[in-house]
């Protein structure tokens, strides 16, 4: 097991139920449990519903879970009073980026505002000097120049939006930067140009990424760990490469199988494995397959481990 | 007119007119589409892609014009059609599948309703039982289990994929010759898009039919395409057969495109990006669109469009490295490829 000193999150058995009228209620997370180191890269890989942003979501105290704790740096943000105690903290450590920039961005302010108000509200700088040359800094740091201050999101393209996101987020050095597909809506070409910045900063910055993506091979290329949620449920984590290289649980393979890959004499040989996620349903535990690679497996099969 | 296209566009302009003067949205696309094949489109947004297919279509919208060129579909023309002719190639001779399965659905009109409703307009002689037949048939066709308890149902009682079938299965009402698929998958779960495209292959051979297929997922090209071609501001840049241009692409943006994807950098820091960003189309720029962001650009990039240089009998690529005059340059793809393949 990880040293514990070097953990940041550390995430027990979280549930968290939609209601669904009086009487219903719907699990979008099922009993997941997944540790984040300080300073690496941990992604979270799945299907649209698999419930990978609300482990995200509760993360960042925008859901409140339903069962199950959530440590951050030893403090429990499940409960109310610490979450309180240390308010100013958790607001200045922990950073998100959403997926639809346009939307997570005010359309009525301006680049320079949008980047500098979480500095301003935690007062980081006295002077306003101080605080207009570092947004500068912050923004020269996304590749966007001095004549971008005055613009607001609308009049930037997805990919400049995109970095302005991220720029707010880096501008706190946050020590954990909670990025939910913070790439899915733009170009081949930009968001190579996203994730480079992403591996820049996190290098110069040194915090921890929880990272959420459904392009795995961008997950395989950036990620030192990768968690794989179906259903609700987390059915495999361990380094990105064991996983990549040697998935175990069905569904894992099932999804590599599907990742088209850029190689046309290799894709059309390739044929795609399919995987009935109905069994998924039923409860199963976590084994430890190799050092560091987990497994979900089915309690039926408990006396055939591998 | 050649037998063995389906489809033949020469030199297509299209210009959008605006408050802010005219922008140039494809600029002179020659590209003919065989017969039986799948030729994939690929480009980043805005680089005109949809606004080729909607000319195909005649739907463009009405601030957009047609300024030169010739679309021809068994030896005419289709902008000489009327638009009760259009109607009628639409759907019988093109049909169209776009990226949101939902805005093409109506959220109002039974799944059942909405297939017959196409395939009512095509076969004006059949009776009520024979259009539920064929609906059926459809539904069967693109996949959709328990065709006769779904005939009832309504889009949002479906999941992505099954509405993306339920598109397919009207756009394939009239036995279209060609079919026009914009990004279809993209809006889709990898698992989910791995079928639907193995479905339109399994479709595309068994009615021998000819798709014009758009995207920017260079993955999904790899898996679908026979030929490929490249578009960037309007332009096509490069086009050949799909393993000339995974293997020997020559144009500095299609080496850009392949050498940004995350499946060829292994190692971290190996993933190149393309700098800067695609340009304005309001008026385009002078010479080549993509010489700013070309590392390997000359002068004479800046002032003159390079013509298409061919590379093979099949494979052309427009730009001045083909040139007699222009220096050596090694594909820096080429490398990185190698290893990939070799490992």
């Amino acid at each position: 097991m990880m040293e514990n000193k070097d953990i940041l999150v550390d995430v027990q058995g979280l549930t968290h139920q939609f209601p669904m009228g009086k009487k219903k209620s719907i699990k979008a997370v099922h009993h997941v449990s997944f540790q984040i180191r300080r300073d690496e890269i941990f992604s979270l890989v799945g299907e649209s519903g698999s419930g990978k942003s609300t482990v995200a979501r509760c993360l960042m105290n925008i859901y409140e879970p339903t069962e199950g704790t959530i440590r951050y740096d030893g403090i429990n943000l499940c409960d109310k009073k610490e979450r309180e105690q240390h308010k100013t903290r958790l607001q200045r450590e922990r950073q998100i980026i959403f997926q639809d920039s346009a939307s997570a961005l005010n359309q009525r302010m301006k680049t320079k505002d949008i980047v500098a108000e979480p500095l301003r509200i935690q007062h980081i700088f006295s002077e306003k000097e101080e605080l207009d040359q570092y947004v500068r800094q912050q923004l020269e740091m996304v590749g966007l120049e001095e004549n971008y201050l005055n613009r607001r999101p609308s009049e930037l393209s997805g990919g400049q939006r995109q970095r302005i996101a991220i720029a707010r987020a880096f501008g706190m050095k946050p020590r954990l930067l909670v990025a939910d597909e913070p790439i899915a809506s733009l170009d081949v070409s930009i968001q190579a140009q996203v994730i480079k910045l992403f591996q820049h900063l996190q290098e110069e910055h040194d915090c921890a990424i929880l990272f959420i993506a459904h392009d795995l091979s961008m997950v395989r290329y950036l990620s030192d760990r990768v968690g794989v949620m179906c259903k609700g449920h987390l059915v495999e984590m361990g380094e990105t490469e064991k996983i990549f290289q040697n998935p175990l649980h069905s569904y894992t393979k099932s999804l590599l199988s599907a990742i088209p890959v850029p190689d046309p004499a290799l894709e059309k040989k390739r044929s795609s494995v399919t995987y009935d996620a109905a069994s998924i349903w039923n409860t199963g535990i976590m084994v430890e397959a190799e050092e560091g690679h987990w497994v979900m497996q089915e309690e039926a099969d408990h006396e055939n481990l591998i | 007119m050649n037998k063995q296209y389906a489809l033949e566009i020469n030199n297509l302009s299209v210009s959008f007119f605006t408050a802010d003067g005219e922008t140039e949205a494809v600029r002179d696309v020659s590209l003919s589409l065989r017969q039986g094949e799948v030729l994939a489109l690929v480009g980043e947004s805005g680089c005109g892609k949809s606004v080729f297919c909607k000319a195909i279509m005649g739907l463009l919208s009405k601030d957009a014009r047609i300024k030169s060129g010739e679309i021809l579909k068994d030896d005419r023309d289709i902008r000489t059609l009327s638009e009760r002719e259009m109607q009628l190639l639409r759907g019988s001779g093109i049909s169209m599948i776009f990226q949101d399965p939902l805005t093409s659905l109506n959220p109002t009109m039974t799944i059942g309703r909405q297939i017959a409703e196409a395939v009512k307009l095509h076969n004006r002689e059949l009776n009520r039982q024979q259009i539920k037949a064929k609906v059926l048939e459809l539904l069967e066709l693109v996949g959709i289990p328990d065709a006769e308890s779904r005939y009832d149902s309504y889009p949002y009682h479906f999941s992505g994929g099954m509405r993306q079938r339920c598109v397919m299965a009207i756009a394939l009402a009239a036995d279209p010759q060609i079919l026009i698929a914009d990004e279809p998958t993209t809006a889709l779960d990898v698992t989910i898009q791995a079928e639907i495209l193995n479905l339109l292959k399994e479709i595309q051979k068994k009615r021998n039919m000819s798709i014009l297929f758009v995207t920017h997922d260079l993955g999904v090209v790899a898996k679908i395409a026979d030929r490929v071609a490249v578009m960037y501001a309007g332009k096509i840049v490069e086009y050949g057969m799909a393993e000339e241009i995974f293997y020997d692409a020559r144009h500095p943006y299609t080496w850009g495109l392949l050498s940004a994807l995350p499946y060829y950098a292994r190692a971290k820091g190996e993933l190149q990006a393309i700098p800067g960003f695609p340009p304005h189309l309001t008026p385009p720029p002078k010479g080549d669109a993509f010489a700013v962001r070309n590392p390997y650009a000359m002068e004479i990039d800046y002032e003159e469009m390079p013509p298409f240089f061919p590379v093979s009998e099949t494979h052309f690529a427009a730009t001045w490295l083909l040139d007699e005059h222009a220096p050596e340059v090694v594909s820096p793809f080429r490398e990185i490829s190698k290893r990939r393949c070799g490992a």
